[in-house]
């Protein structure tokens, strides 16, 4: 599907095993990651695709350290092989500041309204590189005219406000390539925009992912978006993978009737009958986690293995899945 | 910018006029007369003193040459009461007296009230947290004149530590409880005000920005946070300089400061109209000015703010 597929033989830049990310609340514990494991290889474009509330962004803010304070996780992150799961504040600020940079859903409202986009994309880099800000600012313009936002020189001053919601995310876009960093996590960078704009985003990140050699971990609920530039997948519902592998693999060959139903759920032009095929059901209430596998509510496919236990995950990195169905046959 | 500023000193000065002319009005016709005493002035003399103060011409005539006299020369004219005293004499020995007490009052409140706001709000659900907020929802249900006597007793009565008023040219001894029985009370609101809306700027997506360029907490709070969050307390400064000019009627006359609240009552239980119009349009004039700095400050920091 996509031009070079990585084989998996250097070490993995990120590599998530076995992590859950539980919430302390007053009517008790909220499970919003159970168990999730994947890795991203430098250079990757790594597409997490689920409906809302399955963990995409906490297991992304359980990487760098910044889960609401009721928020703990467990099991292990490593980055270039070292675990940074626990880790100290100011060394995940240290990683955050060089090294996993973030992009967020609603770039509306992740930049500052007070601050001018210059004070925003400045700071943090005269910090941590030994850069004066005449310089810090020259390299800010580059990167916006690298993000094709024209004129960039004189609307660098401007304040968020003066620009729209498609501006704005190629700025947040620019702003964290500042740092150059090793991992971009994009989390639903597309979704508050108007379509027309969300696939400009999607070409701009693939513009970034060849110039700069940046692997992204691209979260998602589309998965019509992503086909066009991932390497791998990973399909996760209620906070658990269900199934992974290369793009192509997962495409053109789904395991897991979840997988299949989120591929049926994708609008295609050709067969338009003007209705959306949404899944039936809703997601389980990550409050009251049941046994089992947690599609086993929705899926037509269910036997009796599916209520009582949850299924293991088999397959290689170019393709696994966790589901009684397909590990029998 | 300057098209902004200069539009709203256009709109304060028809303000302020309206002030001195609404002040004088409300003076003419309150009943009674500074010259009704106990016992009655016989007529003639009572003629004379009205010839003296002009009070004998059409009321037209009068305003006119009341707002005319302060315009030009900011002249409040002759005190009633005090003879021989004019309005601007008394204001400018008690003016001064207030004004540094009530000042330094203010900025006291600003300052130890948004910092107790601040490290609440970053130590949420911590026990300083929790000690703040204690504090200050004591200390926001201790009114000056509540606090001047509790402030008295201890550190005048039991401890001997200060004295119990006066003034001595400002010296500190004689400032201090002056200043933290105005302020207490506001310092405590201010506090509230800041801490909630610190804790809710921490909440916005932009702080989550932020942090995930790698800024150390305390620079995401000073650079990002704290302009957002003091909105709501600018807006309050308005009403925190009313109350503490009113305040300040209470602090004078508990401590015998000398400020021009003393003044003030005395010249509402003499009838001395100039002396209380004189003290009531400056005030006035305070706040419209007052108001118009806080208009701006808004303006300058929140450049979404259409002007
Ligand atoms: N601070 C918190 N306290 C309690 N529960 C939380 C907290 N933050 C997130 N959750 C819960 O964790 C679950 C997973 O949330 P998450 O944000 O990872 O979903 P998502 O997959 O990113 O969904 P979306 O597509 O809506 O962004 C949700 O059910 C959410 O309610
Ligand atoms: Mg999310």
């Amino acid at each position: 599907m996509h031009s070079t597929p990585r084989t998996g033989t250097e070490e993995p830049l990120l590599s998530i095993c076995d992590l859950r990310v539980t919430f302390g609340t007053p009517e008790g514990q909220v499970v919003a990651v159970d168990g999730a494991s994947l890795d991203i290889h430098p250079g990757e474009v790594l597409a997490v695709v689920g409906e809302s509330g399955s963990g995409k962004s906490q297991t992304a803010l359980a990487v760098t350290g910044l889960l609401a304070r009721n928020g703990t996780s467990e099991g292990s992150i490593l980055w270039k092989g070292g675990e940074i799961l626990g880790l100290p504040e100011h060394q995940l600020a240290r990683l955050r500041s060089e090294e996993i940079a973030m992009v967020f859903q609603n770039p509306m409202t992740c930049l500052n309204p007070y601050l001018r986009i210059s004070t925003q994309m400045i700071e943090g880099m005269t910090m941590n590189r030994k850069m004066t800000r005449t310089q810090a600012r020259s390299a800010c313009i580059d990167m916006l005219e690298t993000v094709q936002i024209a004129d960039a020189a004189n609307r660098i001053d401007r304040y968020p406000h003066e620009f729209s919601g498609g501006m704005l995310q190629r700025i947040m876009i620019a702003m964290s390539l500042l740092r150059r960093p090793r991992l971009l996590i994009a989390d639903e960078p597309t979704t508050a925009l108007d379509v027309t704009v969300q696939m400009q985003i999607v070409q701009l990140l693939k513009h970034i992912r060849r110039k700069y050699g940046t692997a992204i971990m691209l979260i998602t609920h589309d998965l019509g978006l992503v086909a066009s530039i991932s390497d791998r997948i990973s399909i996760m519902y209620s906070g658990q993978i269900m199934e992974s592998g290369l793009a192509e693999n997962v495409f053109s060959n789904p395991r897991h009737p979840y997988t299949r139903a989120l591929l049926d759920a994708i609008p295609r032009i050709d067969q338009n009958d003007g209705e959306l095929r949404d899944i039936a059901g809703e997601p389980p209430d990550p409050a009251s986690r049941t046994s089992g596998c947690p599609f086993h509510l929705r899926c037509g496919y269910r036997i009796a293995s599916c209520i009582e236990n949850r299924p293991d995950t088999l397959g290689s990195r170019e393709h696994a899945h966790a589901c009684h169905l397909s590990n029998e046959t | 910018m300057l098209y902004f500023i200069l539009k709203r000193i256009a709109i304060a000065i028809p303000t302020i006029l309206a002030l001195i002319v609404l002040s004088f009005t409300l003076m003419h016709y309150a009943p009674g007369s500074p010259f009704t005493g106990e016992r009655p002035l016989p007529p003639e003399i009572l003629t004379n003193l009205e010839a003296k103060y002009g009070l004998d011409r059409p009321f037209p005539q009068q305003v006119a040459r009341y707002v005319w006299n302060i315009v030009t020369e900011f002249d409040f004219g002759p005190s009633y009461s005090y003879k021989d005293r004019t309005v601007n004499e008394i204001i400018a020995q008690g003016f001064p007296v207030t004004l540094t007490y009530g000042s330094l009052a203010f900025i006291v409140s600003i300052m130890v009230g948004a910092t107790l706001g601040i490290v609440a709000a970053i130590h949420r659900t911590t026990w300083l947290d929790s000690l703040t907020v204690g504090i200050t929802v004591g200390a926001q249900v201790l009114p000056n004149f509540i606090m001047a006597p509790i402030l008295v007793l201890v550190f005048t009565l039991w401890l001997g530590w200060l004295p119990g008023g006066g003034w001595q040219g400002g010296q500190w001894p004689y400032l201090v409880m002056p200043i933290i029985a105005l302020s207490t009370s506001f310092m405590a609101s201010i506090a509230r005000i800041t801490r909630s809306s610190m804790i809710e700027t921490l909440n916005s997506d932009f702080i989550l920005t932020a942090r995930s360029k790698g800024l150390p907490f305390h620079e995401v709070v000073i650079r990002h946070a704290l302009k957002p969050s003091m909105l709501p307390v600018i807006s309050y400064l308005g009403p925190t300089f009313v109350g503490l000019i009113t305040g300040s009627v209470v602090i004078d006359i508990y401590f015998s400061t000398g400020g021009i609240g003393q003044h003030f009552v005395n010249a509402a239980i003499n009838r001395d109209y100039p002396l209380i119009m004189g003290v009531t349009i400056l005030t006035g004039i305070l706040t419209v000015v007052f108001n118009l700095i806080v208009d701006i400050l808004y303006v300058w920091i929140d450049p979404r703010i259409q002007y």
